[in-house]
């Protein structure tokens, strides 16, 4: 039972650390250089608008703005988190086992023109609760245009740390709704490969972006190693895995458009191989994800709609983990659906629905410390409410400083294959109610303040 | 030999690959921070009484300092910013 509780609380610890930080790319020194407001490329920030999406595209370099201020920018998120049922222990030091508020995060960018072609969106991101400063999810690319077969094509050359920060639509995993959630929230469901090397790699690829609408692209990235991953404030452990050989990850898209209705099809993968614990000599898992994703997009005026969906299906063979005995099986899989659609009225006010589910292979060595039924399975709903009043310019000097107010909720329907006591532990002294899934549906009120 | 075939094979068709593809690329650099007009939904008319000849982004005659190719004065897109 101890074991159990250890890996309950680290699931927590796991979703502190991925799932409650999600980049951000509403960038005010964006809106600064462009001499565009916020909704311009933004329907909802950070949800992208068409044209949002074709400035990351042509290299964050488009210019128009008047200011002369180089592209730094900030910002802060504040939240008050509830969760249904009072967690076994505080989620972070300092804090309660419900209903924390607290500052979430406080993050510094260099967003925008580095210099001709060259444009760059990094973040260094302070956790004001833990005190650690982390090089959060960034990227950096040098883009060229030329014509061919007659039509106006991109071609670019990217750096970053996180699979998927590079793409420009909000179906895959780093721009996925929510983009943003709680850092205190408890337990929720297991993800795949690609979301899990956020940040913990580095990689460098090329895409072409052809005639206003087909994009391929392709990346290959490295693990980082323990000391880097220190370097870069991810508290790694004494014993991180290890991302072995390159890791490649590839991309296709085809978004043509009608007037103001922008239609995305699309499909990625990677894959990756990881040496649990960075023990040698038992070979290494292996994660091929093979995704599909599609969004349609009314980018109107004065309001629009995108409607998202993303399915991965994640292959894995657990060489290392079955030879350590880290799993019952040697091959397994995962599948992780999320959908998602918003309405957003005049760049101002905007209303979110969202479903996931994830599937998976049961496995007693995986899944057995959180699930009694040795199980990944879960699913939920998320509902966001937001107020944006700056979209359009806000008053005073900074014409580029927002800000979103919102009301956020996640009702978990399952987690880890059951709906009551699914780890078991409900009984055992000092176990409350996040052990049942609905324990863990949770309320997050949040202003999210970008300059 | 496996591998020397292979090599040569590949850089042969590299070499025809690159014959093939040369005439569909025209380089160009002259606005590359720009988008094309179909990015930005550009046409060459108005659009509730705004028009480029009265957008910051405009340059005089015929073109835009974000916008790629001719444009029109009284044209616009959805960059359109008013003059200050």
């Amino acid at each position: 039972m101890d074991v159990k509780r250890i890996a309950s609380a680290l699931a927590g610890v796991l979703w502190l650390g991925s799932a409650g930080w999600q980049p951000a790319q509403a960038v005010p020194s964006f809106a600064r250089q462009t001499g565009q407001p916020c909704s311009a490329c933004h329907t909802a920030f950070p949800e992208l608008t068409a044209f949002g999406r074709r400035f990351k595209l042509s290299g964050y370099t488009l210019e128009g703005g008047d200011s002369k201020l180089p592209p730094l920018a900030a910002m802060l998120v504040a939240g008050y988190t509830h969760t249904s049922a009072a967690q076994d222990a505080p989620p972070a030091q300092n804090l309660r086992t419900n209903d924390n508020a607290a500052l979430q995060l406080a993050t510094a960018f260099y967003a925008g023109k580095v210099y001709g072609d060259l444009g760059a969106f990094v973040q260094v991101t302070l956790n004001p609760v833990t005190k650690q400063l982390s090089f959060d999810a960034s990227d950096a690319r040098y883009v060229t245009n030329f014509k061919l077969f007659g039509k106006d094509a991109y071609f670019g050359i990217d750096a970053n740390n996180t699979p998927t920060v590079q793409d420009v639509w909000n179906t895959v995993d780093a721009w996925a709704f929510p983009q943003l959630s709680s850092g205190f929230a408890a337990n929720t469901v297991p993800g795949t490969h690609i979301g899990a090397l956020a940040q913990r790699v580095g990689g460098a690829g090329a895409y072409l972006w052809w005639n206003d609408m087909l994009y391929a692209e392709l990346t290959a990235y490295r693990g980082y190693e323990r000391g880097t991953l220190e370097a870069f404030g991810l508290q790694p452990g004494p014993n991180p895995d290890a991302q072995k050989g390159v890791i490649p990850y590839w991309r296709l898209a085809l978004e043509p458009h009608w007037g103001d209705h922008y239609l995305m099809v699309g499909a990625f993968g990677m894959y990756g191989q990881t040496a649990p614990g960075g023990v040698t000599g038992t070979g290494t898992d292996k994660y091929t994800d093979v995704g599909f994703d599609a969004q349609y997009q009314y980018d109107g005026d004065p309001w629009s709609v995108t409607v998202k969906a993303a399915n991965t299906y994640e292959f894995q063979r657990l060489d290392s983990s079955f030879a350590q005995g880290l799993s019952e099986k040697s091959t397994g899989w995962l599948n992780s659906l999320k959908i998602s659609s918003s309405f957003v009225w005049d760049h101002t006010y905007s209303a979110t629905g969202g479903y996931f589910n994830v599937r998976g292979s049961s496995d007693a060595g995986l899944w057995g410390a959180t699930s009694l039924a040795n199980s990944p399975n879960g699913q939920g709903l998320v509902f966001d409410l937001a107020y944006m009043p700056f979209s359009k310019g806000a008053p005073g000097p900074d014409k580029a400083f927002n800000v979103r107010l919102g009301v956020q909720y996640i009702k978990y329907l399952q987690l880890y294959g059951g709906t009551n006591n699914f780890d078991g532990l409900i009984g055992t002294p000092g176990a409350g109610g996040t052990h049942n899934a609905s324990g863990n549906d949770t309320l997050f009120v949040y202003a999210w303040a970008a300059f | 030999m496996i591998k020397s075939m292979s090599s040569s094979v590949s850089r042969r068709a590299v070499l025809i690959g690159a014959a093939a593809t040369a005439p569909a690329f025209v380089l160009g650099h002259a606005q590359a921070n720009a988008l094309p007009p179909g990015a930005v939904n550009y046409q060459d008319t108005p659009k509730g009484g705004k028009q480029c000849d009265g957008c910051k982004l405009f340059v005089a005659p015929s073109s835009c300092k974000s916008v790629t190719g001719a444009i029109s004065p009284k044209g616009w897109c959805k960059l359109w910013v008013k003059t200050e």
